[in-house]
């Protein structure tokens, strides 16, 4: 458990880190690798950092977004965890980035209407776009060194 | 063999969905209008009361106007453009006052900030002071 606490907060911390970069962050790579690692384990640090995000700053209605939109990815992950190519792990990153903002336009839905919601979206496309290229290099990048170096930390600790 | 086919089919799969992305966003980004615009600027400050300014401009999208003729003052960025601390000389910050300045075209909340939001001759834009 102590782990999993480690592991929220950096992924916490990581993200702070590159906040200066518009949607391109490292949350996605992070659920990921937790998810193929730890398998359904890894819901403890995803909310752990969920929970920190809501801390730092504050509640506000995109906390709705981050009580499910990471779950999805996390789901996914796990339903395909014996996936060995970083390429491919690196396009299921991408979409992940490219669908986000029709993600989080499902509780715009409920909060003002579906024209509403249809227009945030479109609005935020281009940070879409954004967040699917930057997930998509992090991952085809990082996805192989990250998961071996955390395979081998957690063997050692169990 | 199997594994190389996967990975062409899913990078296909994600280069049409972003070109269908992309597609959407040049379909729906904000888009202004050249020429000359007479504009209104409704301030409706925190104690109810109402200050009316009258533009004319060339400029295509609001937050320059505003600037160019001192009514607000804020902070810029990348991601969201102009976020308007100071409106005809109230402040109105999130972190200090846990008050902001909601954006209206007419009586509607604009989708947009005023860094992207295109304006129209004779169209009326309100800034008004909001809470929590």
């Amino acid at each position: 458990m102590v782990l999993f606490g480690i592991l929220g907060a950096l992924t916490f911390a990581a993200k702070v880190a590159m906040s200066a970069l518009p949607n391109i962050e490292p949350v996605s790579l992070f659920v990921i690798l937790f998810a193929v690692v730890f398998g359904w384990k890894a819901l403890y640090p995803v909310y752990l950092y969920v929970a920190m995000e809501i801390l730092f700053y504050g509640i506000q209605v995109w906390n709705i977004y981050y009580l499910y939109v990471w779950l999805v990815l996390l789901i996914a992950a796990v339903l395909l965890r014996k996936m060995e190519s970083p390429v491919l792990w690196a396009i299921l990153s991408g979409f992940f980035g490219l669908m986000f903002g029709a993600l989080c336009a499902i509780t715009d839905v409920f909060i003002g209407g579906f024209g509403y919601a249809i227009s945030k979206w479109t609005m935020g496309v281009y940070f879409d776009l954004l967040h699917c290229g930057g997930n998509f290099v992090m991952t085809l990048v990082l996805f192989k060194p990250l998961r071996t170096l955390m395979q081998r930390l957690y063997k050692q600790i169990q | 063999m199997k594994n190389k086919k996967s990975v062409i089919i899913a990078l296909v799969a994600l280069v049409v969905a972003a070109a269908v992305f992309v597609g959407v966003y040049f379909a729906f980004r904000p888009q202004g209008t050249p020429g000359d615009k007479n504009i209104t600027v409704v301030v409706v400050h925190k104690d109810g009361s109402e200050r009316t300014f009258h533009y004319n401009t060339s400029e295509e999208f609001l937050a320059p106007v505003l600037e160019a003729n001192g009514l607000v003052t804020g902070e810029h960025s990348e991601e969201t453009g102009l976020y308007i601390h100071y409106a005809d000389g109230e402040r109105a910050v999130w972190e200090l006052d846990a008050a902001w300045w909601g954006l209206y075209v007419g009586d509607e909340q604009s989708m947009v900030g005023a860094s992207t939001l295109p304006i129209e001759d004779g169209g009326v834009y309100k800034l008004v002071y909001s809470v929590g």
